[in-house]
């Protein structure tokens, strides 16, 4: 019993940095229609921003976090402003690639600036933890699921209460209309990078303490956000949450059943499965969305 | 001299000439086993680009699974030569083979799903082959890897040094060969017109998915070999060859060197091995560069460098001259008998969208040599009726019936191979090809000789020839035949309208179905399409014309239906038709809203 | 009650609200318009009536900057707009309910109608009591989502939609279609409100009734305006309306 809450706890930790990744990913989708390859090196920014900036103040990671939402929102700005904007005539493959170039470069930097050695930042709240019953429960474990889960509450406030929420959502249903509109869609491009850019960062400096993070991570990061997304429905929202704590919670008891390695491959076999049997995903595709 | 300056300028040699001068300056102060393992590499990269272009190059499907094919030959190979002693004559196949199995089982699934998707089907098909790779100790070694494997050795010559390198680039000339000459052939026409615009390749009858399918095994097999060739090379296999960065590698080949080009490839190939070699600094960054060498080429060269140079030709030299002597061959067209059976006919056809009726069991039949006028209200079903005699949407009750055999439910190409063709409603041919080819690809269905014809052939591909030629003669019959060298894109609306139906008649159909063929067009045009075509049902074509042009319609049709909702209000003479209440009612909208709308016109 | 901003610069009032001349439109390889005059000033209606297929919906797309304008000059209120991208028109005042409704499906009621609106919050929310003034069967749908409202009121949406930001030209694309007679007689009045407080609307229907509501009128038939004149007078003599539609 205890070791399927301890499995549960590590489970949704790892999820709700998934989340936070596949929300960046889906937000992007929605206001371009795009595929954003390089979502996975921003993780890796932001957790290295996260590992530089920790000996600096000598405080826990919770109060690096704007700094590092800041710094990876910015990369995900110059991500839309070299490698989306200039491309969005074009077919998809061409953004497929740019995307996929610019995440090379990101993981190039960071890999010459840091060296490749995995690194760790400081914890967010406080090393250690507490025991619930037999359950030893890492604070944070617990303050990276409270954290991902206020972000999400923020995003979820500012998709549904505010006038960048509905434009958005307008624009991800209808862009021509909403274009015809009145709704300006550079702005709203650029913001929807920038949003993307610091939800990765966020996901960075989360795990950055409790896993190690290395520069060759971003793969990982990206492939996990854009099957979740396909798992909750080609452009849904939420259900990108869903889909990313389904995948999390599979990864973690298929990996105490089988091993790490085979868990990841059964992963990849059931996307696989899923997109055979069904291509529009677990909850179906959002309404009127192709690609 | 200006023959002489096409014939360096073109495509395949520039690059080619520039390379071996490159090449030659290269090597001279070098050391020769060094300058021979590094061009042994450019030759297996050169493969691999060669392979990839292919599925992406040719068949324009984004696959991220090219460096994992690469890896499972490097694999297969290595584990062949440690395990059996087989030497390069078995270990060479058994790759291809075994690269090209994995491809069959995984393109059943991932073939159909769209962009997106597939990039990621094939990425999580590079991830477990990875993690196999990886975790499958007792088999692979592990993160250790394999050691030990031989050099090349061919036929019972060891091809280690000198030889090894010949040998690899024999097979890329081999390859870029059978590339150079698909790209040349009706076939790569056929490749280029699908990558452009689907719906065109569908009016002309491209068997889209079995090019799709042919060019993701050979770029799966050609990648195998690469990976074989690798492994000999270098003696030693680890997990490393499943990594993204092969991939990464092979997209620069491809999108810096030159989509779809033979020499794309080869130089890509000499960029991606040489470049950090020659450039020390480098060292430690060559990934670096890499990305931002792919960033620039996608933003700035979309077509490579081999592909800015032609470009660039183009504008200094003029395009190629089309010298070709074509032979004008008859239009192609059926033996078209005396018979009274009806070319189409139509029972109780029913389709409904969720709630929506789209059609209501109708029922209708077009005898030879008839042009038969659909006309109705938005959304009262003209479309679906068409997509449902061309296969592209099933019925949910009736049968349709083409000259006596019930295709009903049959998928659209099976229906075209039973003579029937289609224009669609917006204009889909692809506008930097010429008028001529335009037509030519539609011939494909009908001639003989596949991939595998083409391959066997040296020199320019006959079937393209004899496309062409009969292309020409169809062009005539449409007054086109002046135009037949220009863009596609350059004509004017009217002729574009017509060079669509032309690409119908190529394909030799015992039935058109005509989508709108008038919109658009000014009145002499008009006047002159509706000349064409009844030139054509002299010849015992039928045709079914949908359009909203009540002139253009009235003048022209044997018989007019009229759709109204999903069912047939009105069938009968184009003068019959123009006095029916139903119809006037429902054409001009008056019959859906009542008296309301009634009491205005009144 | 919602209608046009007032215009502050008494100069533009001289120029109509909406004006065309030598509009061609082009479509894939069709020309679907030909030397379009039109002119629509502010406070009136105009029906623009035409079998489908004649490019009258083609025609409000270009106005609306969904289509490119291949020749001739649209202008709203004296300034040319023909190059402008989409959104620039719509902030200048142009209102669009477009053909299909295209309401956003997967918002509410009250998010449709906030999300174009280029207002501060307090006006913002005083223009959606407007809209649901104008139409009240959407005040008790507020929190419902669009997608899951009858086709009246969809379209009751898509015009309100179009009114949020006060536009100086309504373009409304087949408003009627599929719609009952009785929601389209009271849609029609409607509409007179919101012409009646200084909006220039622009109706392109094939349902020859909006003729009962409108100003002007004006027939296409295969690209071309065939007929143009007071719509009291052409509504006293439908045959003619009728020919110009049919073109038979």
């Amino acid at each position: 019993m205890t070791d399927v809450l301890q499995l549960l706890l590590s489970a949704l930790s790892l999820g709700s940095t998934y989340a936070l990744v596949a929300l960046g990913f889906v937000l992007v989708l929605n206001a371009t229609n795009a595929v954003n390859f390089a979502q996975g090196e921003l993780v890796v920014a932001g957790g290295f921003l996260a590992v530089a900036l920790s000996p600096m103040v000598d405080l826990p990671g919770i109060v690096l976090l704007p700094a590092v939402m800041l710094g990876a929102g910015l990369i995900g700005v110059v991500l839309s402003l070299v490698a989306f904007l200039p491309l969005r005539r074009r077919p998809p493959t061409a953004v497929f690639i740019s995307t996929i170039a610019f995440g090379i470069i990101v993981q190039n930097a960071v890999l010459a600036v840091s060296g490749p050695e995995p690194a760790t930042a400081s914890p967010l709240l406080a090393a250690g933890g507490t025991r619930i019953g037999d359950t030893a429960v890492g604070w944070q474990s617990l303050a990276m699921i409270a954290t991902a889960a206020a972000l999400v509450g923020l995003l979820h406030l500012l998709l549904e209460r505010t006038q960048f929420g509905r434009r958005l959502r307008a624009t991800a249903q209808d862009p021509e209309i909403a274009r015809a509109l009145g709704i300006p869609v550079v702005p709203l491009i650029l913001v929807a990078f920038a949003l993307a850019g610091a939800l990765a960062g966020a996901a960075g400096l989360l795990v950055a303490n409790q896993f190690f993070l290395s520069p060759s991570d971003g793969a990982n990061y990206m492939l996990k956000a854009y099957i979740a997304v396909v798992i909750g429905g080609w452009g849904r929202t939420w259900g990108a949450v869903l889909g990313a704590l389904l995948i999390a919670v599979f990864e973690s008891f298929a990996a105490a059943a089988v091993g790490h390695l085979a868990a990841e491959a059964l992963l990849y076999l059931v996307l696989l499965a899923v997109l055979l049997f069904r291509p529009s995903g677990i909850l179906g595709e959002a309404a009127g969305r192709r690609a | 001299m200006n023959r002489i300056a096409f014939w360096f300028a073109d495509g395949i040699r520039l690059p080619l000439i520039f390379a071996a001068g490159a090449l030659v300056a290269f090597m001279l102060p070098l050391e020769a086993p060094y300058a021979i393992r590094l061009l042994t590499q450019v030759a297996i990269y050169a493969l691999l680009g060669l392979g990839y272009q292919f599925v992406f190059g040719l068949a324009g499907a984004f696959s991220l699974a090219q460096g994992a094919f690469f890896g499972v030959g490097a694999y297969v190979a290595a584990l062949a030569a440690l395990q059996w002693d087989w030497t390069g004559n078995l270990t060479l196949p058994a790759a291809v083979v075994v690269a090209v199995a994995l491809a069959t089982i995984v393109a059943v699934p991932v073939l159909r799903l769209s962009t997106h998707y597939f990039a990621l089907a094939t990425l999580g098909i590079a991830q477990v082959l990875l993690l196999l790779a990886i975790g499958w100790i007792d088999l692979t070694g592990g993160s250790n890897g394999l050691a030990g494997i031989a050099p090349l050795s061919l036929l019972g010559i060891a091809l280690d040094g000198w030889g090894g390198m010949i040998a690899a680039w024999l097979l890329v000339a081999l390859v870029g060969l059978a590339l150079y000459q698909v790209r040349g052939s009706l076939t790569g026409l056929a490749f280029d017109v699908m990558r452009t615009d689907s719906f065109a390749a569908i009016a002309a009858g491209v068997p889209v998915e079995r090019l799709r399918f042919a060019a993701f095994l050979a770029s799966a097999g050609i990648a195998g070999l690469a990976g074989a060739l690798q492994v000999h090379a270098i003696g030693v296999v680890s997990p490393e060859v499943l990594d993204f960065d092969i991939m990464v590698r092979c997209l620069v080949i491809c999108v810096v060197g030159g989509v779809a080009r033979t020499s794309g490839a080869i130089l890509g190939a000499f960029l991606v091995v040489l470049a950090p070699e020659l450039f020390q600094v480098l060292e430690g960054y060559r990934l670096l560069a890499f990305g931002a060498l792919l960033l620039l080429a996608i933003l700035f060269f979309p077509v490579g460098i081999v592909g800015s140079l032609e470009a660039l030709r183009a504008r200094w030299l003029g395009a190629t001259p089309f010298t070709q002597k074509l032979p004008t061959l008859r239009a192609p067209g059926r033996s078209l008998l005396a018979t009274t059976r009806p070319v189409l006919s139509l029972e109780r056809v029913s389709k409904h969208f969720g709630g929506v009726v789209a059609l209501e069991s109708v029922t209708l039949k077009v005898p030879r040599g008839e042009i038969f006028g659909l006309i109705g209200p938005n959304g009262s079903g003209k479309s679906t009726l068409v997509n449902v005699v061309t296969g592209l949407v099933p019925p949910d009750e009736g049968r349709v019936i083409v000259s006596g055999e019930d295709v009903t439910g049959r998928p659209a190409s099976r229906v075209a191979a039973c003579g029937v063709a289609r224009t669609f409603q917006t204009v889909h041919l692809h506008p930097d090809l010429s008028v001529l080819d335009n037509v030519a690809v539609a011939r494909i269905g009908d001639l003989p000789g596949g991939l595998f014809g083409t391959l066997a052939t040296i020199g320019a591909d006959r079937r393209l020839r004899r496309a062409r030629a009969e292309a020409v003669a169809v062009l005539d019959a449409l007054g086109l035949g002046g135009d037949g060298l220009r863009p596609a894109g350059s004509l004017p609306p009217g002729a574009q309208r017509r060079l669509e139906l032309a690409r119908a008649l190529a394909r030799n159909p015992e039935l058109v179905l005509l989508d709108e063929p008038a919109a658009g067009l000014s009145e002499p045009e008009q006047a002159y399409l509706a000349e064409r075509l009844r030139v054509l049902k002299t010849r015992g074509l039928a045709m079914v014309i949908v359009d909203h042009n009540m002139g253009f319609l009235l003048s022209l049709a044997d018989r007019i239906a009229c759709l109204d909702q999903g069912r047939l209000v009105a069938i009968g003479t184009p003068d019959q038709v123009r006095r029916d209440p139903a119809v006037i009612a429902a054409y001009i909208g008056l019959g859906r809203n009542g008296h309301a709308a009634a009491e205005a016109t009144r | 009650m919602i209608g046009a901003e007032a215009t502050a610069d008494p100069a533009v009032g001289a120029a109509a609200a909406l004006s065309l001349s030598g509009v061609d439109v082009v479509r894939g390889a069709g020309r679907v318009a030909a030397g379009i005059d039109l002119q629509v000033e502010a406070g009136t209606i105009l029906a623009l009536l035409g079998a489908n297929g004649a490019g009258k919906s083609s025609l409000v797309q270009a106005i609306a900057g969904l289509l490119p304008v291949a020749a001739g000059t649209i202008a709203i209120a004296g300034t040319a707009v023909q190059d402008m991208p989409a959104d620039r028109r719509a902030r200048l005042g142009l209102g669009l309910a477009p053909e299909g409704r295209r309401v956003f499906p997967g918002m509410t009621v009250r998010d449709n109608l906030l999300a174009v609106c280029r207002a501060g919050r307090a006006a913002r929310h005083e223009r959606v009591a407007s809209v649901y003034e104008l139409f009240p069967q959407l005040a008790g749908k507020d929190r419902t989502l669009a997608w899951q409202l009858s086709g009246g009121q969809q379209q009751m949406l898509a015009i309100g939609r179009a009114l949020m930001n006060l536009p100086r030209v309504l373009l409304l694309d087949e408003p009627t279609l599929g719609l009952a007679p009785a929601v389209v007689a009271d849609l029609l009045e409607r509409l007179t409100w919101v012409a009646g407080s200084g909006t220039a609307v622009l109706i392109a229907e094939q349902n020859a009734a909006v003729v009962s509501v409108a100003h002007r009128a004006a027939v296409m038939r295969v690209g071309r305006i065939v007929l143009a004149d007071d719509a009291a007078r052409l509504a006293a003599a439908p045959e003619l309306i009728e020919r110009a539609m049919l073109g038979a």
